[in-house]
């Protein structure tokens, strides 16, 4: 897989200065809105209806917030190392420090499948988790991702 | 009931949005409420029934095969309980 079919360097960050959810999810949202036409406020709305609906952590630090809008014309992601893990209701009590966030297309179900595959490939695996945490910059964050999508075969 | 019991189930994802983060979140939740360790395959991938973050590497869209399979004193009461959600389109 080719990470850069779902995200730019420009939107994988290494961020010391987010401390709730709420923030992390704005920032998110200013980002997505940089790559659609569409204002960060409707991106954050449709992030924040989705995580009401049950939160979107999936264990070991890791969240995959997401959200559909309409003017979406492609998958556009955001992927944030958080330096203060944030609270996040998740199922196994851990605070959330690594953020792959997903903006999809309206009706794109398949396709927004195969892209929480390939995400959840990468970061169900320890190794990788590891080294992401211990990036120190965003462009070896990019770098990490990079790399664990070329080797893994999907 | 032996705990050596082994049940094995098939069924087909059929809501429009497949196996997605909510859908795979009641997976887990209802295998938490049985003693028994359950796998759920699709094509060649086989992971834990109570991993969230594995169940969405299966990649199992509308129109999916998923094959379910426990084992433990609950293996048939948890292998029909998740056959009966992911048939029922997990409530969608």
């Amino acid at each position: 897989m080719n990470i850069s079919q779902l995200l730019s360097p420009d939107a994988t960050l290494v961020c010391n200065d987010i401390s709730s959810k709420k923030k992390m999810l704005e920032k998110v949202s200013e980002i997505i809105a940089l790559n659609i036409d569409t204002k960060p406020k409707i991106i954050f709305e449709s992030l924040l209806t989705r995580e009401k609906l049950g939160t979107t952590a999936l264990g070991d630090g890791v969240a995959i917030p997401h959200g559909r809008v309409a003017s979406c014309e492609q998958v556009t992601a955001v992927f944030i190392l958080l330096e203060t893990p944030i609270d996040y209701d998740a199922a196994d009590g851990k605070k959330v420090d690594i953020v792959f966030a997903i903006m999809v297309p309206e009706e794109a179900h398949a396709e927004h499948l195969k892209h929480l595959a390939h995400i959840a490939e990468i970061l169900s695996n320890q190794k990788i988790l590891s080294q992401i945490r211990h990036a120190h910059c965003s462009e070896a964050l990019y770098e990490i991702l990079e790399t664990a999508a070329e080797k893994l075969d999907i | 009931m032996s705990t050596l019991e082994e049940i094995t189930s098939s069924c087909k994802v059929t809501n429009m949005k497949g196996l997605h983060a909510r859908a795979a979140a009641q997976i887990v939740s209802i295998s938490n409420n049985f003693e028994c360790d359950m796998t759920i395959a699709h094509k060649a991938k086989t992971v834990s029934s109570l991993s969230l973050i594995k169940l969405l590497t299966l990649d199992a869209p509308r129109g999916s095969i998923l094959n379910i399979r426990a084992h433990g004193p609950d293996a048939k009461k948890a292998c029909d309980a998740i056959s009966k959600l992911v048939l029922e389109g997990f409530g969608e």
